[in-house]
């Protein structure tokens, strides 16, 4: 037998269940995407130091640190392309490596505290990002931000020091940036890695417990293998991001001119949808109340779902319910996002995406 | 073996291919292609020396610190300070060299305006959509050289300071603000319509000013038939005309009104000059007793009028008014049309007329409008609209492809035509030619209401100065308006001639002879000193003004020298006279007793005209106070400039000998 993956002791307690599965061809594929998510991790923390050799978080200095590197500065375009590419792909692979958890229904006994530790790394990845999304200075940037803090702001009670807090003042301004900085540069990247590390030796000790068969048969011929399979798919989230990163170029619009405001100033991508909740009624509700309740809920999964079948493959029949419930989730969640970024003009008007905007 | 074990060498030689992509997208950027040719030209120049020139491949930046700006404009514009470039195609052609504009010192863009810190030329030019500021285009260039130089660049920037003349001489400032100018009214007050002119003519005004005088700066402001009418009704309260007739005689009329050289501000049927208003249709316009009164003193009636009083006695201005009643009439309008436009005023609303009034910002330019306030100011602010962002500019339904979406652009067309974006714009069409909308356009764009380092200050040109004469002179200077033609120290028109040094400059005799009886000096002008009713007392306190102020030391201090010369010796004037006609041939310009040229002074009556110390110091260096002469600088001895003088003064009898 070819080494065992963690993924085997789920397709017994499958087999063991007896009942039909949906598709035989996705049964039990996780897609490697925990590791893909490691991979683009170390991508861009390699891409970032670089990054970071030549920019200077100054209010003064740093958009033209980043034309520096999209115009003179040797690799400083690949390497800011990379960056950014990795980190939009990895907002997304997290999130589906989630979706593919929940699938499986992979997050109960033994793995609640690891559901609960990759929720955790979920919102690091959109902080990160969010806080990278700042640093280059320009009018996405800022009033990408602006967008935010206000959400922030719609807080009860804490809600305007909260603002406060994190911009380090009423505005955006030098503070936020050098927060956003310090963040994203220092702060994000040990707790992730941290987390990360956790997440994985958990993985493992999970695995064993739920398949003590396990034991031992990672050595022998078997080894290559493994490697061989798993470096194929490091392989392909590196050939997506290369490429991405020859043809299309990260965007940079004009330097942050709070005098200007584009019309209409729209959230990060991976904030739209929350931005488009915000649109709909009372701000409190929208932007705090659901979400807030979305992500509860999400967190406490495991301890909430008391099912026992139809663990360890995608979509089992006796899981129809959570199925359901979740696919809603994820469409309305994306949808959101779609619409807040394709069909949303000035005023937040709706407008089809061949539709033009009027000025004024 | 599963699917991912068995592509694994194909995934890893993917990988390895992409990251040479990645290494080889890093090195072969744009500019290398230009830097080749160049080195490909720059061999080829310096062909034939035997060692390899020097060139060094990758990007080149320059950092302006003063300015806070990195331009790397260099890296492709190889050229720019190698005159042997000068004939090279772009982006290689040598810089024309701008009086000590050193690219150390004040880099590209910002003059030139685009992205310094690009190295792709779709980044540098522009406009991309992530960089307002594109490349200006040539012609509107010169907007950037008020930013160091100031605003008086009418020799160094003729295009931007046509433009800022333009705007405040068509009254842009009456509606839009811009910081630091004062605001002009330009047009005349409009009390008393009613007593000045006829319905059916301010009708025809308002529905379209040029139609009766194609010089007036008065917009179109694209009234209907209905709101034309509706304007005219309101405007026309009050009082009625003091009367329809005026009896004089009409041939005296016509003599006094050619004599007095009306032409030269006026036009008639499409001759004359620029300053004041069309007259050949003015019958049908007003009212005898109203042009009576503009005749007599137009300063009572608009105290900012160009007019001078020319101080006509009352039977003159009767003969005057009685002509132009008579015979400057519309004669392309017929009695019906004039009759129903006069109907249509009679009913129109004023109500919806002062509405329109107010709407239009009539009060921009005109003041004293019955019941309207003087607010001014009625459009966008202009201080820094040269730097606006692209965004704020609404191009409206007219599609406009991206790459001609830039501000230039959006205000050249706005000028042009001001409602061209959006229905209901209110600002008016003032039919600005091609020409005309490039100036102001540039003017407009060089107003970024910021401020370079002082160490790049430095104004050139002089504005206008605050010269203003008191007592009797000042009096005079006022009454006959000299200085809508006349400069005085530095304030005034450029019609005529500067007036600065004009007693040193003439004799006393011919000042009072002048003023009396102005007769042409110069063969070719159009726009000739009218004939004023100067009286005695005025023409003693010119007299004495000319001879206590209008002098210079440069020329009184000939005086000693001048006089030791033998300027009557028959001999010295045939010197004089053999270097006129001969060695420089000063007949090819000048007339003496109708021979010669039409360019310069008719030289007939020098003796009588010129002081001797001005001709000499004139002769000297014809264009130390007369700049704008055109005599060629010839480089005379003082033996020579003696003779000539002695000639140019000498009495030239009518028959040439």
């Amino acid at each position: 037998m070819a080494l065992s993956t963690r993924n085997e002791t789920f397709e017994n307690h499958s087999a063991k269940s007896g009942t039909p599965v949906i598709s035989k061809w996705l049964e039990n594929k996780t897609f490697g995407l925990g590791l893909i998510n490691i991979t683009l991790f170390v991508i861009l923390n390699v891409t970032g130091i670089l990054l970071m050799f030549y920019y200077s978080a100054d209010t003064g200095r740093a958009y033209q640190d980043i034309k520096d590197l999209q115009f003179v500065i040797t690799f400083g375009a690949i390497f800011r392309n990379i960056h950014r590419w990795s980190a939009y792909a990895m907002i997304a692979l997290v999130f589906l490596h989630m979706s593919r958890v929940f699938y499986m229904a992979e997050y109960r006994s033994p793995r609640q505290l690891n559901w609960v530790l990759g929720w955790v790394l979920f919102l690091c990845t959109l902080i990160a990002s969010l806080t990278g999304y700042l640093l280059p200075w320009d009018q996405k940037a800022y009033w990408g931000m602006t967008i935010m803090s206000n959400v922030m702001a719609s807080a009860p009670i804490i809600g305007e020091k909260l603002k406060f807090v994190v911009l380090g003042g009423n505005e955006i301004g030098q503070n936020a940036l050098s927060r956003a900085f310090d963040l994203h540069v220092k702060i994000m990247p040990l707790i992730m890695g941290f987390l990360i590390a956790l997440h994985v030796i958990r993985n493992r000790t999970e695995d064993l417990i739920a398949n003590p068969q396990l034991h031992g048969d990672a050595e022998g011929s078997a080894w290559p293998d493994l490697i061989r399979r798993e470096l194929s798919k490091v392989f392909i989230i590196l050939i997506i991001i290369m490429a991405a990163a020859i043809l299309f170029g990260a965007p940079l619009e004009e330097q942050a001119n709070p005098s200007v405001t584009p019309i209409p100033a729209k959230a990060p991508w991976f904030f739209l949808g929350l931005q488009e909740l915000l649109s709909w009624g009372a701000p409190f509700w929208f932007a705090i109340v659901i979400p807030t309740m979305v992500l509860l809920f999400a967190l406490l999964v495991p301890y909430i779902e008391r099912g026992q079948t139809g663990g360890g493959v995608w979509l089992h029949p006796s899981r129809r319910l959570q199925n359901i419930l979740f696919t809603a989730f994820v469409t309305v969640a994306i949808g959101l996002i779609i619409l807040g970024a394709f069909f949303r003009g000035p005023g937040w008007r709706f407008y089809w995406p061949w539709e033009s905007w009027p000025l004024h | 073996m599963s699917f991912f074990q068995r592509m694994f060498p194909v995934f890893a030689l993917i990988s390895f291919l992409l990251f040479i992509g990645l290494v080889w997208k890093d090195y072969d950027r744009p500019y290398l292609e230009y830097q080749r040719k160049f080195k490909a030209l720059l061999d080829q120049k310096s062909g034939g020396s035997s060692k390899p020139v020097a060139f060094r491949f990758g990007y080149r930046q320059r950092w302006i610190k003063e300015l806070s700006r990195v331009d790397r404009c260099e890296t492709c514009h190889l050229g720019l300070d190698d005159p042997r470039f000068k004939d090279a195609p772009q982006p290689f052609t040598t810089h024309p060299v701008i009086a000590e504009h050193a690219y150390e010192k004040f880099g590209c863009t910002e003059c030139h305006g685009g992205q310094g810190l690009a190295t792709t030329v779709e980044d540098a030019h522009g406009p991309t959509e992530n960089w307002n500021k594109a490349l200006y285009h040539d012609n509107f260039m010169e907007n950037s050289c008020s930013l160091c130089h100031g605003d008086y660049l009418q020799a160094q920037a003729p295009v931007l300071f046509r433009g800022q003349t333009l705007f405040f001489q068509y009254g842009c400032r009456g509606c839009h603000k811009v910081e630091g100018k004062a605001r002009s009214v330009t047009g005349p007050p409009l009390d008393g319509m009613r007593k000045r002119v006829q319905p059916d003519w301010l009708y025809r005004w308002l529905m379209g000013p040029r139609d009766y005088w194609s010089r007036t700066k008065m917009p179109d402001s694209k009234f209907s038939p209905r709101e034309a009418a509706d304007v005219a009704a309101f405007l026309l309260q009050g009082p009625g005309p003091e009367g329809r007739v005026i009896s004089g005689n009409a041939g005296a009329g016509k003599t006094t009104l050619l004599t007095s050289r009306c032409t030269s501000c006026h036009t008639i049927e499409g001759k004359g000059g620029k300053t004041g208003p069309e007259l050949s249709k003015v019958g049908s316009k007003a009212y005898p007793q109203r042009l009576f009164k503009v005749v007599k003193d137009p300063h009572a009636l608009w105290s900012e009028s160009k007019m001078p009083i020319f101080g006509f006695a009352d039977r003159d201005i009767n003969d005057i008014v009685t002509f132009m009643s008579q015979e400057y009439k519309d004669l392309d309008l017929n009695e019906s049309d004039a009759a129903r436009q006069t109907k249509l005023v009679a009913s129109g609303s004023k109500e919806r007329g002062k509405e329109l009034v107010i709407k239009q910002g009539c009060v921009g330019c005109h003041s004293k409008i019955r019941g309207v306030k003087e607010i001014g100011e009625l459009g966008p602010d202009m201080s820094t609209f040269g730097v606006v962002h692209i965004s704020l500019l609404d191009f409206g339904h007219i599609k406009v492809p991206f790459q001609e979406r830039t501000v230039p652009n959006w205000i050249y067309n706005k000028i042009k035509s001001p409602r061209l974006f959006k229905e209901g714009l209110k600002m008016p069409d003032y039919h600005f030619n091609a020409e005309e909308t490039t100036a102001i356009t540039t003017y407009v764009l060089s107003l970024k209401g910021k401020e370079v380092p002082a160490s790049y200050t430095l104004p050139l040109g002089k504005g206008p100065t605050d010269y203003a004469p008191q007592g009797a002179f000042g009096k005079i200077v006022d009454k006959y308006r000299c200085l809508v033609c006349h400069k005085i120290d530095g304030r005034g028109g450029e019609v005529a001639n500067d007036l600065s040094q004009e007693g040193s400059r003439v004799r006393q005799a011919w000042i009072k002879k002048f003023m009396k009886a102005p007769d042409t000096i110069r063969p070719m002008l159009e726009e000739r000193m009218p004939a004023f009713k100067i009286l005695d007392a005025e023409d003693d306190a010119i007299f004495a003004y000319c001879r206590t102020t209008l002098v210079t030391d440069k020329v009184e201090d000939l005086a000693g020298s001048v006089s030791k010369m033998a300027l009557g010796d028959p001999q010295l004037i045939h010197d004089g006279e053999k270097l006129y006609f001969g060695k420089y041939r000063c007949n090819a310009c000048h007339q003496i007793n109708q021979k010669g040229g039409i360019v310069g002074p008719d030289l007939t009556e020098t003796g009588k005209r010129l002081r001797p110390e001005w001709v000499v110091y004139y002769l000297h260096d014809p264009k130390a106070f007369v700049t704008r002469s055109v005599e060629p600088v010839y480089a005379l001895t003082d033996k020579e400039i003696e003779a000539l003088t002695a000639f140019v003064l000498s009495p030239k009898p009518s028959v040439p000998h």
